[in-house]
């Protein structure tokens, strides 16, 4: 397998929420005890336990209405910032494109959180770990679609050859958001098209909350995860000063993690 | 055969295959220098071993669509599902609720029953619940009676039941009727039965075979409140009530008027297929609702409408096709050939055109709420891509739920729909037809197998009086003959319809399809329904086992315990009432007043509150059983695990109530009281009338399903299979299903491949994708009803095939012939041959199923006889003798003799002529002949007698309404003039006209916004008894009275309050009482608390800011629920006048997780449709208000969520 890419079809989606429910399903996720959403929308944002959400929008423009549709789950991204940013090269790029938290080896920094520009990764407080989407990694090393697309009943979701992918859909006439989004993440796997909203996907008044022009944060590299230093290295150390106090932190906790398991290795 | 498409390999096999191409592929990332990154097991995150698990195949069973599902279990624990790949219907995919259903499992739903319980403690009181008027009255009470249970064995439980049955009887002195024959009259039965649609086809049949043993019709479910108006719209107009087409066909439409359904949340899997229309750009879609809703997103056009303005923007699609379109349609002759076709009268198309005159673009805007260039640009779109207008090359198709058919006129909407279709050439084809999607995972099955109170399985009318058992009887002694060979006997006189000697006409077609099918059931049930002696049909002993009547039905039966005071107890199974039904508290009146009440369910659900008993049953996955999806294709689930403790299959709970029932002196079948033990069975010699015996039937009730053939104990002792056999022997509608030549049950069959051109049907399943060998759709494997052109007209092509001389047990027509057939035939096991043989001949034509032509007319038993129920069940052994008559002389003879390789197989066939006799119902008058009223004869006329008085009987009806206020008016006219829509001829003052319904014309609904509309165009509800009940309450219920607000006028809204129009609706993510959801945690994730969508207009005028408490009111009740403000919802303009409609989800109450008092259906009505009881609780009036946020009582429940993450 090489470089896949998942594609959600905005024009196709019907928020059934299927995809939802079956990375709940696959992941073995805890369901969340939500509230009321005035959206739908629900939970509201991504948590450690729930890794994909659907979200729901109303657009009015004159006297024009749409209901917009958007998936929203880690991206992706082929630079991953977030591994870069991993003290402990717990998170993982692999050749299909998935960028995946090692459970075993998250020691709960939370580096990678500040480093998404997509605010992915959710830390969870009972087991001190960060969670996110693994492109249902499990499924497609062994052969699987990833478990949202395999549910997803109208196609809105497609799984396949990246270049594949992204050249199809350009010859169909959609317009596609991540095969080159900026030199911070690279492109994204998850890849978003349409057909219907031309010129709308990074509109913030439409889906340009989700699908940023510029995704950016600033944000810093302590891992030795990405071997592809070009520039990066003067990125991180700039942001090292200000991200100073932060890091002290994060770096001591690491420690007591490592001495407190220590301690239960020699029990 | 060969596949178009490579037949996918299951989950597991897939991933097997997937490892090994992952072996060599290269990584070419830029990830060296690091360590490798991880191989991950299959399910390794989730902490799912996948490798040790058993696939077990199943249906979901949740909605209609019918979806695939694999269920991997290891052990007795059910850890994974994947949608079915191979199911043609959802092509590996699933929805939410379909994903979620893992947790409908005992070992991962810690609420689902487990033990038999029996309450302790008082029930709530009928007369205090009568007093509620708000939610919280509601709720004061309920806490208080809440129910304490103890647990209990089954034996127990069933002896308590048993035992207070018994007394309840003994209290009514339930006998047969002796007068004037031997028989139960079927409404009076004290025990109400209703039995959810989400039973298998084995359970609903055998549950109504119990009812009907017992002596009662007073058994209904859930389909009299979802889609009895379409069964009865659709029925009476072209022969079934159901979808023509299936899901996967409606990629073929052209334009798909989704009107009064919501596929993209309430069938989702069903929009795959839809959108690959739209995606070859092929399909417009065309949305027009009350709610821009998630089917709406994806609209090529879509209108808001006024909820319960249906009828008038049918009408205007047929103004637009007769009186706008140049030239009109019915000048086009595509429309002569097509009605034609159907055999309809041109004069009464005629008269239909002009009620259409008047319902102009501007009229109907004036109604509807929808702007006149919409409406001409949605009827332009639809008529111009329509069978007529395009030489049947393109169609559009509707498709509608409850959206059309919960109003008390729902019987006319769906029927219009179905005259809009007929009139434009839209019907019979692959892409254009009808499609009335239903809801539960069984309901078509179960509706087919009637848990209703007015027929008997498979569509069968239920006896009336001793006269027609009298003719039953002689038509058995005329030899068991089909249409063609059968006479009425003189002695019948009129009641039977013209009765025309050695013509066939409609009468006789019906009434030997009926009798048919009461020869099946007395045979497989082991009954007797006929005259004793059996010789002397006109003077003899009536006896029939089938009581006589109709009985309450699930709207009515209230009445039957409050009113009528016939019902004193009550089972419920699968159903949820509490919630589901129409102005609920009534219903909670009603079940507070019975003396026993069991509940068998899931859960401890609302309707639990008013139960002494409680049992736990199981959930489709947990039993064996075939369901019957929306589109008539019956697939087999299989169990996937027991349910958990102590819960049983509900099929295993019947036939045990049976054996206590009869333990207990409860069935007291007539034949069994008359002490008549034998059947003689004779036919007579039609040149002699000399009877000549065939062969003495014992007449032994069958009840015994005990065959042990499955190791598990629940089905050792109620095998489904031999069920399902019976089924296919007793219920024509399903004859086919079981292949009695190979022995197998066709609900199995899972091959998703297309036949060849040459397979029966083979040029079409290609063609158009029916997957013809997955399951086995009834009538005799049609995939798309009424299919009489689409070779012919649409290919234009035909098929040919040979019935080769003697080979066949076909007739004349057929035999040695060589016929060209021209639309979808479906297929038969030949009796003679034992080989397939296309059924219905040139194609499936309209009611074609239910005329029949039997080369054994005259000559042998059905099924070729029976000795016993048991023998033909069991065993298989069928009597198997024939006479042959010649002249004055006869000989009797065998099957063997005959050459019959097949004899469980029937000589039905079906040919052109049956094609000729059967006529589509343009014109259906519901209302017929004379009666009289105070010395002047009331008459019921159609519409150009009508027209003469139709203005002045609403201008008077308006005046009074002036004066007296609505409801005080439609009782003054109906007193004056003895029916309700009647007015004095003004040529004959004798003579009072009342409209016979002949035709859909546009009604309000009761409770309208306009007072102008609602005079104009007046409801028709007080037609009915039932619904005039509610101007004249008994006593003890003058209450009901107030609760009929028929214009915000009468409304009385608070402070702060506006008056709106009401219309309620599901979700994707709940499913109806929501007790499958709301104890489902995935599911709650997305949707928890209860809500009200409310225009943004009028949240900003009243001041409601997202997520505020709302109070929704009437005379009903008043309920509190969070405020949705959206611009979903419109403000609309009707009349002039300003109209905001705000839409109610319905799926919460007070039981379970993520509960609340705020049951949406204490605010609805239950005015009934003047058919079929149907409640109007789509468009009602309410009032809504910023509440304050104490008023709200939603609580979420959850514990032990599942899931090994945070
Ligand atoms: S979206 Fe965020 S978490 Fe996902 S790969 Fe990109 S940076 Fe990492
Ligand atoms: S499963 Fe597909 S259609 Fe349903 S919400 Fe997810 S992406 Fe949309
Ligand atoms: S609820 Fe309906 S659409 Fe959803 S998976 Fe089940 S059968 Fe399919």
């Amino acid at each position: 397998m090489g470089e896949m890419a998942i594609a959600f079809n905005v024009d196709n989606c019907i928020f059934c929420r299927a995809c939802q429910v079956a990375c709940h399903v696959w992941n073995n996720t805890r369901p969340q005890v939500t509230e009321f959403s005035p959206t739908l929308t629900n939970p509201p944002d991504l948590l450690p336990n729930v890794w994909m959400v659907m979200e729901a929008k109303e657009v009015v423009e004159g006297d024009e209405f749409h209901w917009l549709f958007l998936k929203r789950q880690c991206m992706h991204c082929s630079e991953a910032p977030c591994a870069k940013a991993c003290p402990v090269n717990a998170i993982e790029i692999h050749p299909e494109g998935a960028v995946v938290i090692r459970e075993d080896k998250c020691t709960g920094c939370r580096f990678c959180i500040e480093a998404c520009p997509y605010d992915v990764p959710k830390y969870d407080e009972s087991s001190e770990k960060v969670y996110k989407c693994t492109f249902c990694i499990d499924r497609i090393q062994n052969g699987l679609e990833p478990a949202c697309v395999a549910a997803c009943p109208t196609d809105a979701l497609v799984f396949g050859d990246y270049d594949e992918l992204v050249n199809r859909y350009r010859s169909q006439g959609f317009e596609v958001y991540g095969d080159s989004v900026n030199d911070y993440v690279g492109r994204t796997h998850y890849i978003y098209v349409t057909r219907k909203f031309k010129g709308k996907l990074t509109d913030p008044k439409y889906f340009g909350e989700r699908l940023k022009k510029d995704p950016r944060k600033a944000s810093v590299q302590v891992g030795t995860n990405v071997v592809e230093p070009v520039g990066w290295g003067l990125i991180g150390l700039t942001l090292l000063a200000a991200a100073g106090h932060f890091i002290y932190w994060r770096a001591k906790r690491i420690e007591e993690k490592s001495e407190s398991e220590g301690e239960k290795g020699g029990e | 055969m060969q596949s178009p498409r490579i037949s996918r390999r299951t989950f597991l096999k897939m991933a097997g295959l997937g490892t090994f191409s992952l072996l060599f592929s290269g990584s070419i990332r830029k990830v060296l220098g690091v360590p490798k990154p991880k191989r991950y097991r299959l399910g390794e995150i989730g902490g799912k071993d996948l490798q040790l698990t058993r696939e077990v195949r199943g249906v979901c069973g949740y909605c209609s669509v019918g979806c695939g599902i694999i269920f991997y279990r290891a052990g007795d624990k059910v850890i994974h599902l994947e949608g079915d790949p191979d199911n043609p219907l959802n092509e590996g995919k699933l929805c939410s609720k379909g994903e979620a259903s893992l947790e409908l499992f005992g070992q991962h739903n810690p609420r689902r029953l487990r033990t038999p319980l029996i309450r302790v403690n008082p029930k709530p009181p009928a007369e205090e619940l009568k007093k509620v008027k708000t939610q919280d009255e509601l709720r004061a009470i309920l806490d208080k009676y809440k129910p304490i249970w103890r647990p209990a064995t089954w034996d127990e439980a069933f002896r308590y039941i048993a035992e207070r049955m018994r007394e309840i009887l003994d209290e009514v002195g339930w006998d047969p009727r002796k007068e004037d024959g031997y028989y139960h009259l079927g409404k009076k039965f004290p025990l109400w039965i209703e039995a959810g649609a989400k039973l298998t086809n084995e359970e609903a049949y055998i549950i109504k075979k119990i009812a009907t043993m017992l002596g009662s019709y007073n058994i209904d479910h859930d389909a009299r409140r979802c889609h009895s108006t379409t069964v009865a719209g659709l029925a009476g107009t072209v022969g079934f009530g159901a979808q023509t087409q299936s899901f996967i066909d409606t990629q073929f439409i052209s334009t798909y008027l989704i009107f009064g359904g919501n596929p993209a949340e309430n069938h989702p899997v069903s929009m795959r297929h839809t959108l690959k229309g739209k995606e070859r750009g092929t399909l417009k879609l065309v949305v027009v609702d009350p709610r821009y809703n998630r089917t709406a997103s994806q609209a090529d056009v879509f209108a808001f409408f006024r909820p319960g303005s249906d009828l008038a923007f049918l009408l205007y699609i047929l103004h637009y096709a007769f009186w706008e379109r140049n030239p009109p349609v019915d000048q086009l002759d595509t429309f002569k050939e097509f009605v034609t076709r159907f055999n309809v009268d041109l004069e009464e198309i005629k008269e239909f055109k002009e009620i259409t005159k008047d319902y102009t673009a501007e009229e109907v805007s004036r109604i509807t709420g929808i702007p006149v260039d919409k409406l001409r640009k949605i009827a332009e779109l639809y008529v111009e891509n329509s069978g007529v207008t395009t030489n049947f090359k393109r169609f559009g198709s509707i498709q509608w739920a409850m959206g059309q058919t919960q109003h008390h006129v729902g019987t006319q909407i769906t029927r219009l729909s179905t005259l809009v279709q007929l009139t434009l050439g839209n019907m019979g084809f692959p892409g254009g037809g009808l499609n009335p999607y239903r809801g539960h995972s069984n309901v078509q099955g179960t509706t087919d197998m009637c848990i209703l109170s007015h027929i008997l399985p498979g569509y069968i009318k239920q006896p009336s009086n001793p006269l027609q058992i009298r003719v039953y009887q002689d038509w058995k002694n005329q030899g068991f003959p089909d249409a063609w060979h059968w006479e009425i006997p003189d002695w019948a006189g009129s009641s039977f319809g013209p009765n025309e000697r050695g013509k066939v006409n409609s009468t006789k077609v019906l009434w030997s399809w009926w009798f048919q099918n009461w020869r099946r059931f007395e045979l497989t049930w082991g009954i007797f329904v006929g005259t004793d002696p059996e010789s002397d049909p006109k003077n003899g002993t009536v006896i029939s086992d089938f009581p006589f009547g109709k009985g309450y039905t699930e709207n009515t039966w209230w009445q039957g315990v409050l009113f009528d005071d016939v019902l004193k107890a009550a089972i419920i199974m699968a159903e949820n009432i509490a919630v589901s039904d129409g102005d609920a508290i009534t219903t909670y009146i009603a079940l507070a007043s019975l003396k026993l009440l069991v509940v068998v369910d899931l859960w401890e659900a609302e309707t639990a509150t008013f139960a002494d008993v409680l049992l736990p049953g199981a959930f489709q996955y947990e039993k064996y059983g075939s369901i019957t999806n929306s589109n008539r294709w019956v697939q087999w689930q299989d169990r996937v695990v027991p349910p958990a403790g102590d819960a049983k299959p509900d099929l295993w709970i019947m036939l045990k109530l049976w054996d206590y029932f009869k333990s207990y002196g409860i069935v007291r079948l007539p034949s069994q009281i008359y002490g008549k033990r034998e059947e003689k069975v004779s036919i007579k010699n039609p040149n002699t009338g000399e009877m000549v015996e065939l062969y003495e039937r014992k007449i032994e009730p069958f009840m015994d399903y005990a065959t042990g053939r499955f190791a598990d104990p629940d089905y050792a002792y109620a095998d489904p299979e031999l069920i399902y056999k019976e089924i296919d022997l007793a219920v024509d509608l399903y004859n086919g299903m079981y292949d009695w030549v190979d022995g197998k049950i066709l609900a199995k069959r899972r091959k998703p491949l297309l036949r060849t051109e040459s397979d029966i049907d083979g040029i079409l399943d290609r063609e158009f994708l029916m997957y013809k060998d997955w399951a086995w759709t009834w009538p005799k494997n049609v995939r798309i009803l009424y299919d009489l052109w689409t070779l012919s007209k649409t290919l234009g092509r035909t098929f040919q095939f040979t019935f080769t001389p003697g080979e066949y047990s076909v007739g004349d027509t057929l035999n040695g012939k060589t016929v060209s057939i021209t639309g979808e035939t479906g297929e038969i096991r030949d009796a003679k041959s034992g080989k397939w043989r296309p059924a219905f001949i040139p194609g499936h034509n309209f009611v074609v199923g239910k005329m029949y032509k039997r080369l054994w007319s005259g000559m042998t038993d059905l099924l070729t006889g029976a000795v016993t129920a048991k023998d033909l069940l069991w065993y298989g052994k069928v009597v198997g003798k024939f006479v042959i008559f010649s002249g004055e002389s006869h000989t009797v003879t065998t099957y063997e003799d005959l050459g019959i390789k097949c004899p469980l197989c029937e000589s039905f066939y079906y040919d052109e002529d049956v094609i000729n006799v059967g006529k589509a119902n343009y014109k259906k008058p519901y209302f017929k002949g004379t009666k009289d009223y105070k010395g002047k004869k009331i008459k019921y006329v159609g519409f150009y007698d009508w027209k003469k008085v139709r203005d002045k009987f609403s201008e008077e009806f308006r005046s009074l309404a002036k004066s007296l206020g609505i409801r005080e008016a439609v009782k003054s006219m109906k007193e004056k003039y003895g029916e309700w829509y009647a007015y004095p001829n003004p040529s004959n003052s004798g003579e009072i006209l009342a409209w016979d319904m002949r035709y859909p014309i546009h009604y309000e609904p009761v409770e309208s916004p306009d007072f102008e509309l609602a005079t104009k165009y007046p409801a028709m509800a007080w037609r009915r008894a039932e619904n005039y009940r509610f101007l004249e309450p008994p006593k003890g219920f003058e209450h009901l009275k107030d609760t009929v607000t028929m214009i915000p006028e009468d409304m009385s809204p608070p402070e702060g309050a506006e008056v709106v129009v009401v219309t309620t609706n599901r979700m994707t993510e709940h499913f109806h009482t929501g007790q499958l959801t709301r104890n489902v945690p995935l599911l709650a994730e997305l949707v928890p608390e209860p809500f009200a969508e409310i225009p943004k207009p009028l949240a900003d005028k009243l001041g409601i800011k997202p997520g505020d408490i709302v109070e929704v009111g009437n005379k009903r009740n008043v309920i509190y629920v969070r405020a949705m403000v959206t611009h979903r919802v419109p403000k609309l303009s009707v009349n002039g006048k300003e109209v905001y409609v705000i839409n109610l989800p319905w799926h919460w109450g007070w039981a379970g997780a993520h509960s609340t008092y705020a049951v949406v259906n204490t605010i609805t009505d239950v005015y009934m449709d003047v058919v079929t009881t149907m409640q109007e609780t789509k468009a009602f009036l309410a009032y809504v208000r910023k509440a304050p946020i104490e008023k709200y009582d939603y609580r979420a429940k959850e514990e032990n969520l599942p899931g090994i993450r945070p």
